[in-house]
């Protein structure tokens, strides 16, 4: 993504103009256009015309329009028809932004309703309702980083199952499935089982050579549990060496064979987190999330005391000013309700502001999802506290509050009496 | 003048009266006749019996007074006589003239286009009338008959004839009578002649039988009855009234004709067309009426037939002869007992078969005692009769005489259902329960499935190899090739295991990948051997083998240091342990194998039971249900025999297959509906059939070939072609077999590993989320709310959410609501959800049903990031 012009003032209130450049821009922008934001784009208006005969005519205006977004809708990778090998893939991802139109022209009215289809490389600009955040902010920079992130090219089988999948720094697409039946071994010849897999893996290796751009990727990861991926990995190359594929040979030393334990996408999880994939990724920010959300279930099993999850019981942390590393879902921030993502937001600041480590986990990537399975929040305490002394004293400090309140409230009822009693005595006076 | 005119414009009163005064002839035709007749008399002198002079002009008149011709066409005629002349042979064959019949005749046409039934009758009558005369005089049977015996006669004559032409062309007049007394020097004398004479002698035999109370009067009317029947019979193929030697004892299927004859008792109860009836269906009779008459027929008989009966009885095919004939028999000895039976074969015996007097004459005992039609006699030949095909162009000659046109059609269908239903016995499903379960009480013989589980290396597969060796299952052949070939690639003690990793990877890796199913049997059980593999990273196989399994062989490494590491944490005996367990084995076998290589020390032993006993308990397995005994699989020692003096010095107990022999067979749930999570589907071929094929187990039910069943998840119903039980063919199979079907009418890509496959009125419910109670295992990190997981169920598995923590329970006592986390050890109810598989929305399902419907349906675990969790059993389903 390219930052074309940026006026943000202290308050959070301005601009920002970007120009997104692939899948990842789109998914960088679906995440910072929120409800209510004002986004300027150019934009195709079909524009209907009623003549004083009643004849109608119609045609098509390219326009900028401002929306005032009332609904985004994000699909990644919804169709691709790249077939070129080791080429950087087009963008396929697909962000549409509905909203009324807040700036009349000759052809739209104001408030008419419009739904445009953001772009790759044509520019646009965001202006936030409730102003720019850190979290938002961040989030720009993150998108403009130059050079930024390691895409690496997945491949999770099993006997008879495969996923292709390719990351990114904040993205994991699943370009395909393939499943082939295998029957499993019988008395009495296993003809069946060994012409299955040569199916199983020849399907594979015509989608790696259709789907994964092992030129310019990083890395290529094969996972799988048992002896999968040795086979699948010498008959990748075994074609190689038969069709003399010169670029697929070349990108041999990427390959890392990688044991999972199951042959499910989310496996790959576990696969990221062995060391040489690891050490191929150089803290790369999806890293860095499968190791703070393995960091959390391991603290979970030795102290958990030390390991919180759900919104209510981290905010309570928060305060407390115990959370050492804040594991927190993308997802939350995309609340529709202003309030709930300032929460969010004010709880990161306030945990980078103790000195803590802030994780915000796509919800693209497999950890990401597994951190929504828990509620899409979670913190690895400093120090460990009993989540249900914390409730009870909660409870008490609450009742205290509501105590002091409703004593501050007699004493308000009582000081007017005592005003009133005071005039009247003063009045007596 | 035309003929035509003048015949059609007689008073056919007229022609009858005048038929005797031969009036119609002009007068130089009466001369031309009384020249000519004279002549053609002379012509036919030879014939016997003479041939009436009526018939003589008749053919006169009718080849214009051409003796040459009119004497052929009668001798022929008489040759021919006794069967339906054809119509066009009947006044003219191929005659110069055509002309209607002359007044003359004894019943006259009155118009030229005669129908064939009309010319039938014609001739018949005329041919009784004509020949009854000369017939009285001949033959005795005849002779003491009224006028319906006459066709019999006719015919009993027309034979006669045949026989001698053909013996002995100057042999005239020979009674019938006398014909099979005499004896013959000519023993293979021609069929029909001899045919002929059995004929005759059951009509006498029939009338001289004692025990029946055959009055005068049934006795003409059963003569009548034999002048029809002779017609059929003569149609009816030679070997049918002529059982093949030492088959004469062919089961009485059915009442023939003669039989009805035979057997005839109440004349009140046979009315004549009846007997047609009885003549035309053999099998189609009445029951009371035939128990009554063979009763009395056979009262005292004793005959070979009673075998066939049994055998008969046994087959339960006709079940209502069978009925009969068991009744009638009941007083029946031996077959082999020369006592013949007085009533009927005696006075038979020595013409009964006049074609085979040798033979006959060489089983002096073989009654007679009934002719029996084929059709009876091909439902139940005993095995030294002729084949099913003699059985079958039997059939098809009695299907080609078109008897059954007159008889029920239901019951024609019953018999041709009777000889459909030996290769398919389809039965109630309340039935073969029932039948399974007495088979099973009477054979003590149950089926069993035993999983081998263990460490990776503890030797499971070599252990398995060594005893299907042993046993025999495993042929030298296949051992020696194995040998040879795990020696080639430098793994030779890989041998035995080799005969159960089949897959190349597996030879080549030396470790199990897969389940391998195999089988073998011991004097109580039927085994079905499941080789699991030890390998962590394979062990959802396992479980899909552990799910099919009865009782469990745990295998354990003896030598130093692989016990522990298999014991250990992350080792894969308590894992196993815990699954299979947790998977409903209840019985489980311990074999420390490798003892040799500790020199059978029984300290080591001692060690190794003393650490595993108390984890199994803690397992869950019952201390008196579990056995140990020491082992060494590639000796085979302690296998099927303990011979190493070594273990002998400490070891007495019994050998492995002792063990095995003695298990605990779980009740099967025969009753339920049927339930099949298969385990493996392929399209190939075996010795038994070939096609769309799918391996399991049946959870509950039974099934049989031609059951129909659906393919759970998926709307397609298929039906059961095949059933394989152990690489057999078998009718039908039950819950807690491991069978193969063969399916017909359904498309390989609806069946899956993991499909269930169910009646189509029962199907199993497709589950989304569910609760279950479930018992974690040992973890590394405790179980939250949303821990991704994934869920095993049979061969498949999912994943899954723990999407909330219901509660935690102790000894049946709910402790605590919702709570955080699940530590090690606890048992709780939480709420499953499967995971939408990544980018997709389509929330995955699974077969599945509550441990309440069914156990084995029920039954799930749970595993994360390649350990198993939990185990638990479905309480409700939500969605």
């Amino acid at each position: 993504m390219k930052l074309i012009n940026k006026h943000v003032e202290k308050d959070g209130s301005g601009y920002v103009t970007l120009r997104p450049e692939d899948d990842e821009d789109m998914w960088h922008v679906y995440n910072l256009i929120a409800e209510g934001d004002l986004v300027r784009a150019l934009a195709v208006r079909r524009v209907q015309t009623v003549s004083n005969t009643g004849s109608s005519d119609s045609y098509r205006v390219r326009v900028n329009l401002t929306l005032s977004v009332t609904k985004t809708t994000f699909s990644p990778a919804a169709s691709s028809s790249t077939t070129a090998q080791g080429e950087k893939k087009e963008p396929t991802a697909s962000l549409q932004i509905s909203g009324r139109v807040v700036n009349e022209n000759e052809f739209v009215r104001l408030g008419a309703f419009h739904t445009l289809d953001l772009e790759p490389n044509r520019d646009f600009r965001l202006e936030k309702a409730h102003g720019w955040d850190s979290v938002a902010l961040e989030r720009v920079e993150e998108a403009v980083k130059e050079g930024r992130g390691a895409e690496i090219g997945a491949i999770v089988c099993g006997e008879g199952t495969a996923a292709i999948c390719l990351l990114s720094e904040h993205m994991t697409t699943i370009r395909q499935r393939i499943e082939v039946s295998v029957p499993r071994k019988r008395k009495g010849g296993t003809s069946g089982h060994d012409k299955a897999m040569e199916n199983f893996y020849s399907a594979v290796y015509q989608a790696v050579l259709r789907l994964i751009p092992y030129q310019t990727l990083k890395a290529i990861v094969i996972a799988s549990p048992g002896f999968t991926r040795e086979s699948l990995y010498d008959y990748i190359f075994q074609q190689a060496t038969l069709t003399s594929n010169k670029p697929l040979l070349a990108s041999r030393s990427k390959w890392i064979k990688v044991h999972s334990n199951t042959p499910h996408v989310h496996s790959l999880v576990e696969a990221m987190r062995a060391p040489e994939v690891a050490k191929m990724l150089q803290g790369a920010k999806f890293a860095r999330e499968g190791v703070g959300l393995d960091k959390f279930h391991k603290m979970l099993a030795n102290d958990e005391l030390r390991a919180w999850y759900g919104p209510e019981h981290v905010a309570l942390a928060v305060e407390r000013g115990a959370v050492g590393t804040l594991l927190i879902s993308d997802d939350l921030f995309r609340s529709s309700d202003p309030v709930t993502r300032n929460k969010y937001v004010d709880m990161v600041e306030a945990v980078r502001a103790r000195g803590g480590e802030s994780l915000i986990f796509s919800s693209m990537h497999e950890s990401g999802q597994q951190l929504n399975l828990l509620t899409g929040i979670a913190a690895i305490l400093t120090y460990p506290l009993d989540v249900e002394m914390v409730e009870q004293e909660e409870r008490e400090e609450k009742e205290r509050l509501a105590r002091e309140q409703g004593e501050i409230e007699k004493e308000n009822a009582d000081g007017e009496g005592d005003n009133n009693d005071d005039h009247g005595n003063q009045g007596n006076a | 003048m035309s003929r035509h005119r003048f015949v059609r414009g007689l008073d056919l009163d007229d022609v009858v009266e005048r038929d005797d005064t031969d009036d119609g002839m002009t007068p130089e035709q009466q001369e031309q006749m009384a020249t000519s007749m004279p002549i053609a008399k002379a012509f036919l002198k030879d014939i016997r019996p003479p041939i009436s002079d009526d018939a003589i002009a008749q053919s006169l008149w009718h080849y214009w007074f051409d003796v040459d011709k009119a004497v052929t066409w009668l001798r022929k005629d008489w040759e021919k006589k006794g069967q339906p002349i054809p119509i066009e042979l009947l006044p003219c064959p191929g005659g110069p003239r055509q002309r209607p019949h002359r007044p003359s005749h004894s019943v006259t046409t009155s118009a030229a286009p005669d129908s064939a039934m009309k010319n039938l009758s014609i001739n018949t009558t005329s041919s009784q009338s004509s020949s009854s005369t000369h017939e009285t005089e001949v033959t005795p049977p005849a002779q003491e008959s009224s006028k319906p015996m006459s066709k019999l006669a006719l015919l009993a004559q027309k034979r006669r004839e045949t026989a001698q032409t053909s013996s002995s062309p100057s042999f005239q007049s020979a009674p019938a009578v006398n014909q099979p007394l005499t004896s013959r020097p000519e023993a293979p004398s021609p069929k029909p002649l001899s045919k002929l004479a059995q004929k005759m002698a059951a009509a006498r035999a029939s009338k001289t039988q004692p025990g029946t109370p055959a009055s005068d009067t049934t006795e003409h009317r059963s003569a009548g009855i034999v002048s029809t029947m002779m017609r059929d019979v003569d149609h009816a193929s030679h070997d049918e009234l002529y059982p093949a030697p030492g088959s004469t004892s062919n089961p009485i299927m059915a009442p023939s004709a003669f039989f009805n004859i035979l057997t005839k008792s109440t004349p009140a109860s046979a009315p004549f067309p009846q007997f047609t009836y009885h003549n035309h269906i053999p099998t189609v009779f009445d029951e009371d009426d035939l128990i009554r008459r063979i009763h009395a027929a056979f009262s005292d008989a004793e005959s070979p037939d009673d075998i066939v009966l049994r055998a008969l009885s046994c087959t339960s095919l006709l079940p209502v002869v069978s009925q009969v004939l068991t009744f009638s028999f009941a007083k029946a000895s031996s077959p082999a007992t020369p006592s013949t039976p007085k009533s009927v074969s005696q006075p038979g015996k020595p013409r009964s078969q006049p074609g085979s007097l040798i033979k006959s004459a060489t089983q002096p005992g073989t009654p007679r005692s009934v002719p029996k039609p084929k059709a009876s006699s091909s439902g139940n030949r005993t095995p030294t009769t002729p084949g099913p095909s003699g059985l079958s162009t039997a059939r098809q000659d009695l299907e080609g005489l078109h008897l059954g046109e007159n008889a029920d059609q239901a019951d024609l269908d019953r018999e041709r259902e009777k000889f459909k239903e030996k290769t398919v016995v389809s039965v109630k499903r309340e039935d073969l329960i029932a039948k399974v379960k007495r088979e099973e009480a009477e054979s003590g013989k149950q089926n069993m499935s035993l999983i081998v589980v263990g460490h990776v290396d503890a030797g499971k597969s070599t252990l398995m190899g060594r005893l299907l060796y042993d046993i025999g299952e495993l042929s030298e052949k296949e051992k020696t090739a194995n040998e040879r070939g795990s020696k080639r690639v430098g793994k030779s003690s890989f041998a035995f295991a080799w005969g159960l990793d089949a897959l190349g990877d597996e030879r080549d890796r030396g470790v199990t990948i897969d389940i391998a199913t195999t089988h073998f049997s011991t004097p109580h059980r039927n085994i079905t051997l499941l080789d699991a593999p030890g390998h962590r990273d394979f062990i959802p196989a396992m479980i899909s083998g552990a799910a099919q399994a009865d009782v469990a062989l745990l295998v354990v490494d003896g030598s130093p240091g692989e016990f522990e590491a298999g014991f250990e944490r992350g080792g894969q005996t308590r894992e196993h342990a815990w699954l299979v367990r947790s998977l409903g084995v209840k019985e489980i076998v311990v074999g420390v194998n490798k003892m040799d290589l500790v020199d059978w020390s029984q300290d080591r032993y001692d060690e190794i039971v003393d650490s595993l006993k108390p984890f199994l308990v803690s397992a869950g397995f019952t201390a008196s249900k579990t056995v140990f005994l020491p082992l060494a699989a590639m000796e085979g020692t302690n296998v099927l025999v303990n011979e190493d003096p070594l273990l002998k010095a400490w070891y007495d107990g019994p050998t492995l297959i002792d063990i095995l022999d003695k298990a605990e067979v779980p009740t099967r749930p025969y009753e339920s509906p049927l339930r099949i999570p298969v385990s493996n589907v392929f399209k190939g071929q075996t010795a038994i059939a070939s096609g769309v094929a799918v391996s399991g187990r049946l959870c509950s039910g039974v099934v049989q070939v031609g059951d129909r069943l659906r393919a759970i998840p998926g709307d397609e119903v298929g039906s059961v072609r095949t059933i394989e039980v152990d690489d057999e063919s078998a009718p039908y199979a039950t819950a807690g077999q491991n069978v193969t079907l063969y399916l017909a009418g359904i498309d390989p890509i609806h069946l899956a590993i993991g499909t269930v496959l169910c009646p189509p009125s029962q199907p199993v419910s497709l589950v989304s989320k569910f609760t279950a109670q479930i018992l974690v295992f040992d973890l590394q990190s405790p179980i939250i709310s949303g821990t991704p997981v994934e869920l095993f169920h049979h061969s498949v598995n999912l994943p899954a959410t723990i999407s909330k923590l219901i509660s935690i329970s102790e000894k049946g006592q709910v402790t605590r609501k919702n709570p955080r986390v699940l530590q090690k050890g606890t048992t709780a109810t939480v709420e499953l959800t499967f995971r939408p598989t990544g980018g997709s929305s389509k929330v995955p399902t699974l077969a599945l049903e509550t441990a309440a419907e069914n156990k084995e349906m029920g039954r799930v675990l749970i595993r994360r990031g390649g350990e198993t969790i939990a185990a638990g059993v479905v309480m409700e389903i939500l969605a």
